[in-house]
This record gives C-alpha cells, sequence and structure tokens, in this order.
C-alpha cells in the first residue's frame, strides 16, 4: 500500500518547489505568513535528513544500500538567510514578508531559521540581537505579562510561547529576568488554565491543543512547567486520540495531523508521550501524504500544504519514526541545533 | 484595466515586491491585479495616507487576500484618522462581506473588536471617544443585541467556532449581560449536545453568575440530560468534574453538593469506556477530598452531608478497578491508566481502613 512508508523525497520536493515558485499565486498570497512558511519548509527539510552514519540501510553483508541525501541542500542557504534578513524592520522585529509591520509569529521563525543555518550570530550583532530581544519585551503587557502579537495588541497565549522562545534563542536566556517580567509573563499563562485542565488563548477561552503547546512550551521555557498539573493536563491531551488513530484538538473535532504535533509534543514535554498509541497514530499521519506530488494534508485526501507537511514530519520524528532526523519538542526545532546552542 | 492605470491613481508610483529579479513568468490575471493592487497600498502605506481612497484600497486587497495583518491594521489607522461614525458602522456590513469569503480569520475577529470598541462603548474612556466621532447618520445604530445575534448567526454556520465564542465571552465580559448567556448555551446544547465550546462557555457563565440553591442540581440535572443523547460525551463530563471539583461547588449549599456526588456514583446501565472513565475519575477526585489531600482547606468535604457517602478508601479502590478495565476497554489510553493505577494504589495505601 502506498501509504506504509513516509515518501521523504516526494515531500522534499513539494517543500523545495513551493519555497522556489516566487511567482505562483500561492506563494504570493501566502505573503502574511511567508517568514513562517520557510521556517517550516526548511525545518522539514533538515528532519528528513539524518545524518549520514544513521540513514544507510544495510544489507546483509553490512554494505550500505541506501544513499544519503542531504535535502537541505534543494534550497540555497545564502537565499534562506537572504531572504529572511530581508524582513527585519528597524524597530528590531521581523515582519512576515518585506514592508509589512513586525510581528511575534514571524520574528519567533525568522530567528528559528537563523538558529537552523547557524548563522544567528553570523547576521545578527550583539546590538542587533539585543534590539530584537527589546522589541520583544515591548509587547509584554505590565498590567498582567500577557503578550501581544505586534503594536497594535491582539493578545493571545500564542506570543507568550513566541516571546519567550524567542528570548532563550537569541541567547539571553541568562537575563530573562531581566528583560520581561517572568512571573506576570508565567501568571497570565495560567490564568488561561481551565477547569478541564488545558488552556485557550485567553482567560476563559476553549481549551485548545494548539493553545496548550503554546502554554505548556512557555511555561517549560520560563521555567515553570512545574506549575501544572501533568498528570490531568497530559490525560486531557491522550484524550484527543480519536477512532481513526489521529489526533483533534478539542474535545469531538476532526483529527488533523497539525494536532499530531500540538499533542504529542506536549505530552513529550510533560514526560507522558507514551500516553498515546503510536501505531495507530503513524498510520494516521502517513495515509496523509500525497505520495506522488509530495506534502502531507490535514486528513487523508485533502489538498496538501506546507504547513502540514512540517508538522507531520515533526509529528513522526516525535514518535522516532525509522529515518528522520530528532526533533526538539520544545523549541519545534531539529535537537542536534539546540543541542549546539546549549539550551537543551 | 490594472487599478493603477485608472486615473484616481494617477499620482502613486506602485512600490513593487522586494524579489529578485527572475524570468518574467505568465501569471494568471487574478495575480496580476493583486499585486497592482499591494503595489499601490505599499505607496500609500509608506506615505501614511490616510484618506477615503486608501480605505477603498484597503478593502480591495482584504477582499483578494483577507489574512494580510498590515493591511487590517493600516485599515483600522484610516478609520480612525477619518473619525467618521457611518464610516465605523459601514464595518459591519464589510466584515459580513469578508466573513462571506473566508470565516476563520483572526484579522477579522480582531477588527471586530477594534469596531465594537467605537460603536458599543463600555467605560468612560470609550464613551469619551465615541462623543468625538464626526457626522450624524441616520443608518440604525448598532446595539449589544444585534451584536450579540451577529454572533449567534455565526455559530448557525459553525457551532464551534473559537473565534466567535471567544468574542461572545469578550463581549458579554465588557457589558456584564451574563445572564442570557446560560440560555444561549442551553440552545447551543440541545442542537449539538456534544458542542465542547458550548459547554465550556456554560462553564464560565455558571461560575460568574454563581451557584444558588438548587442550582447545582439543576445543572447536573440538565447535563445528565444531555447524555441520553450519547454517554460518549467528553465535553458533559469534564463540566461535570468542572462543576463539582473547580469553583461552583465552593459556593453552593454543602448537602447539594453531596446529593449530587451520590447521584453520580450509582451505576448508570450501559457503561461504555467515557462514562466509565468519568465515574473512575469522580470516585478518586472525591477520595482525595474526602480524605483532606485536596481542596484542602474548604470546609464542603468535612461536611456530615457526606457520611452515607463511601470512605476515601472505597472510592479509591473503585476507581482502580475502573481504570483495570478501561486498560482493555479503551486500550488506546492504557499508559495513562496504567499511571493513573499506580498512583492512586500508592494514595490508597496512606488512607486508613
Amino acid at each position: 500500500m502506498a501509504h506504509q512508508v513516509l515518501h521523504k523525497g516526494a515531500h522534499a520536493r513539494y517543500v523545495v518547489s513551493f519555497q522556489k515558485d516566487k511567482k505562483g499565486y500561492e506563494y504570493v498570497a501566502s505573503e502574511y505568513l511567508r517568514l513562517s512558511g520557510i521556517y517550516w519548509g526548511t525545518t522539514a527539510l533538515m528532519l528528513l535528513t539524518t545524518k549520514k552514519e544513521e540513514d544507510k540501510e544495510k544489507d546483509n553483508n553490512n554494505n550500505p544500500t541506501t544513499q544519503f541525501v542531504d535535502y537541505t541542500k534543494g534550497l540555497s542557504a545564502d537565499e534562506v538567510v537572504a531572504d529572511v534578513l530581508e524582513c527585519r524592520n528597524a524597530d528590531g522585529g521581523f515582519a512576515s514578508a518585506p514592508g509589512h509591520d513586525s510581528h511575534l509569529l514571524y520574528t519567533l521563525s525568522a530567528v528559528q531559521v537563523l538558529c537552523n543555518y547557524d548563522r544567528l550570530h553570523k547576521e545578527l550583532s550583539e546590538e542587533q540581537r539585543r534590539e530584537t530581544a527589546k522589541w520583544v519585551a515591548s509587547l509584554q503587557s505590565e498590567e498582567d505579562g500577557s503578550f501581544k502579537g505586534d503594536k497594535w495588541g491582539e493578545v493571545d497565549t500564542r506570543f507568550s510561547y513566541c516571546a519567550s522562545s524567542c528570548l532563550r534563542l537569541l541567547g539571553f536566556g541568562p537575563e530573562l529576568g531581566d528583560i520581561i517580567d517572568v512571573e506576570k509573563a508565567v501568571s497570565f499563562v495560567l490564568s488561561c488554565r481551565n477547569f478541564d485542565e488545558g488552556f485557550g488563548a485567553r482567560p476563559g477561552d476553549e481549551t485548545h491543543a494548539g493553545q496548550v503547546f503554546c502554554c505548556v512550551g512557555a511555561l517549560a521555557l520560563l521555567d515553570a512547567l512545574d506549575r501544572v498539573d501533568a498528570d490531568r493536563l497530559a490525560w486531557w491531551l491522550c484524550e484527543r486520540q480519536t477512532e481513526g488513530g489521529g489526533l483533534n484538538g478539542r474535545p469531538q473535532k476532526k483529527q488533523d495531523v497539525c494536532y499530531t504535533w500540538w499533542v504529542l509534543s506536549s505530552l513529550s514535554m510533560l514526560g507522558r508521550l507514551h500516553w498515546v498509541d503510536r501505531t495507530a497514530l503513524v498510520a494516521f499521519i502517513l495515509s496523509c501524504q500525497d505520495p506522488e506530488e509530495g506534502g502531507i494534508s490535514d486528513r487523508p485526501d485533502d489538498e496538501v500544504d506546507v504547513f502540514h507537511t512540517f508538522f507531520g514530519i515533526a509529528g513522526l520524528s516525535l514518535l522516532k519514526y525509522p529515518g528522520l532526523s530528532e526533533v526538539n519538542a520544545k523549541y519545534a526545532m531539529p535537537q542536534r541545533v539546540i543541542e549546539k546552542m546549549g539550551l537543551a | 484595466m490594472l487599478l493603477s492605470a485608472q486615473p484616481e491613481w494617477a499620482d502613486v508610483t506602485p512600490t513593487p515586491q522586494l524579489e529578485a529579479p527572475g524570468e518574467p513568468v505568465v501569471r494568471i490575471r487574478y495575480d496580476e491585479d493583486y499585486e497592482d493592487a499591494m503595489g499601490l497600498l505599499r505607496s500609500l502605506m509608506a506615505k501614511q495616507e490616510l484618506s477615503d481612497r486608501a480605505l477603498h484600497l484597503t478593502s480591495v486587497v482584504i477582499f483578494m487576500n483577507s489574512a494580510h495583518l498590515t493591511v487590517w491594521e493600516y485599515r483600522r489607522c484610516i478609520l480612525r484618522a477619518l473619525n467618521s461614525k457611518a464610516r465605523w458602522l459601514a464595518e459591519l456590513e464589510f466584515m459580513h462581506e469578508v466573513n462571506e469569503l473566508n470565516t476563520k480569520n483572526y484579522q477579522l475577529w480582531n477588527h471586530r473588536r477594534a469596531v465594537v470598541e467605537v460603536l458599543l462603548p463600555s467605560d468612560t474612556e470609550e464613551r469619551r471617544r465615541a462623543s468625538l466621532l464626526k457626522g450624524e447618520t441616520l443608518e440604525s445604530e448598532h446595539t449589544l443585541d444585534k451584536e450579540l445575534e451577529h454572533i449567534e448567526e455565526v455559530f448557525e454556520s459553525d457551532a464551534k467556532h473559537y473565534h466567535a465564542w471567544a468574542h461572545r465571552q469578550w463581549v458579554t465580559e465588557r457589558h456584564g449581560c451574563w445572564k442570557r448567556e446560560l440560555a444561549l448555551t442551553e440552545e447551543m446544547i440541545e442542537r449539538d449536545p456534544h458542542n465542547n465550546s458550548a459547554w465550556n462557555y456554560r462553564f464560565y457563565v455558571i461560575q460568574s453568575c454563581g451557584v444558588s440553591s438548587g442550582s447545582l442540581q439543576a445543572h447536573v440535572a440538565h447535563a445528565i440530560g444531555a447524555l441520553e443523547r450519547g454517554l460518549d460525551n467528553e465535553a458533559v463530563y469534564a463540566f461535570l468534574l468542572g462543576l463539582l471539583f473547580r469553583g461552583p461547588h465552593r459556593k453552593a449549599p454543602q448537602e447539594d453538593v453531596a446529593a449530587v456526588i451520590q447521584g453520580l456514583l450509582t451505576e448508570r446501565q450501559g457503561g461504555g469506556a467515557r462514562w466509565v472513565s468519568f465515574q473512575a475519575t469522580l470516585s478518586y477526585s472525591l477520595a482525595l477530598r474526602l480524605a483532606g489531600l485536596e481542596d484542602g482547606n474548604l470546609m464542603l468535604w468535612t461536611s456530615p452531608a457526606f457520611s452515607s457517602l463511601p470512605c476515601p478508601k472505597a472510592l479509591a479502590q473503585s476507581a482502580v478497578k475502573k481504570w483495570e478495565w478501561l486498560k482493555m476497554a479503551d486500550g488506546v489510553r492504557k499508559g495513562a491508566y496504567e499511571l493513573k493505577i499506580k498512583i492512586a494504589l500508592s494514595t490508597i495505601r496512606t488512607l486508613p481502613e
């Protein structure tokens, strides 16, 4: 059956062609999240690429039978980095695309990509990194510790995650308490905890797996994960597994590949990844692939996109699917990058 | 004819997308229109033109690509600069049209909040700003009722719309109109008893309105009623556990809480994994509280009203039995049940006979 294996080559081709087709309508219309698209695509390529020694299958005489492939070579690192830097604004933040206002979502994506390519310190001086950090910090509310996405003011726990991750990746972990109000940031996240132990976007908002990831991630990054009842929250998370084997984002909603990531990474951070049925979940993700054109969709037979392609691959990596590089649950970046940066 | 070629835009030079020059590619007409409009918009944003034609241009772009957050923000800047009541009122129709194109749009709901802050001021500062709006308008005012009705319309097409529910809560909190919300959740639950958004909201409404004598039983009875339409209802179980252990119980009369729990502990015919799991959690959570291991400072749990219930040890043991069964009946979550059993057994060892 075509779906029983991960079609690495096809997915790599899909990601590369999406990124390269800069005049294509999809590329143009997705300008509002362009930088995140770059992050999803390039990180996916990195996860598809394992270390040379790991990737080679061996025959009975212990000779390698498959060629090692570096899928990241499909895109020029210099071009990717240049694309990212073009999105940097004078205020230190990054926009989704050149000419747009800075936003936390894209600032995080920018920093993640630069770190993945090991170009952060090369491309941004310490002063510039501090500028970015200052911009991030400026988005925190003095009143309740929440973070806005941009200077215009939308508040959401997603941004608590983006801010925390961004500041650590920029290298300011040791000074975190001087840059933002950590305790207030923590208490805002906790104020979004619901009676089912999960988290929503704002206080009182329904628990949603995506928000749970952001809150668990934020608390982990702010060294406050112990404030969560891990067993109760992990229970809500493992209840996301549906009959089809896939995971949904809220009770009684449909399974969707991206929830694989939000739920699994949360469980991983909580140390309870074994609470889901791995076999059923892997089968579900693989059934969402387009084996010919490449790419992964939210559900079987739907249209593929870079977002679901990345999260499907990242989810499989968390599930230790063979042939993939290890992903770091907290940062959603290759583990080898996080280890090299001393952030593991 | 491209927008930029029209006489109205003669004074503006479009700012192109910052791309590296590549081979000329044949594009479809739609792309060209979008690029052209965006080019004009970039130029206007660069010089911060906050005019009627700029407003119109943002409409054009938003209809072609409604997720563009910078354009929405620019639109708000223009609206604030024009400071016209009629323009703000017109946003209601504009948002309706955009919604027809794409309902799952953070920007739309973010924009809606900004519009509501202007049209339905709720504090001194907002009222002050509203009084400064220019121009009388013959159009009917926007009202709280109309706003709430609009949200209900969104529920017609998507009863679990995350942004719509969040917006509803935001509006209700601003205006303090919690009372009618209980009825809303009942209606939504009647339509679909599995609607987790409705149950989540219901919990917060009850928490805000408080729980008077007898109402706890009524809420629980209503929730049990929803189970008639299917025992496999995660939302109801989360709601019930929330009602009993996460807040509302603190204000309810002790006898009410005890009576309700007593009722829920009764075996139900024909179980099903979710129902059994709920009873196990209920038993165990109760055991912890009766033993003083959780919620320890709440007098409720030491009330004589609970004396007729099984002792903590028995309750915890019954939970373990259920989880053992669930390891097989709900095998997908076997790992979780194993941990629950492990923790419970170690707690049981510390409980008196």
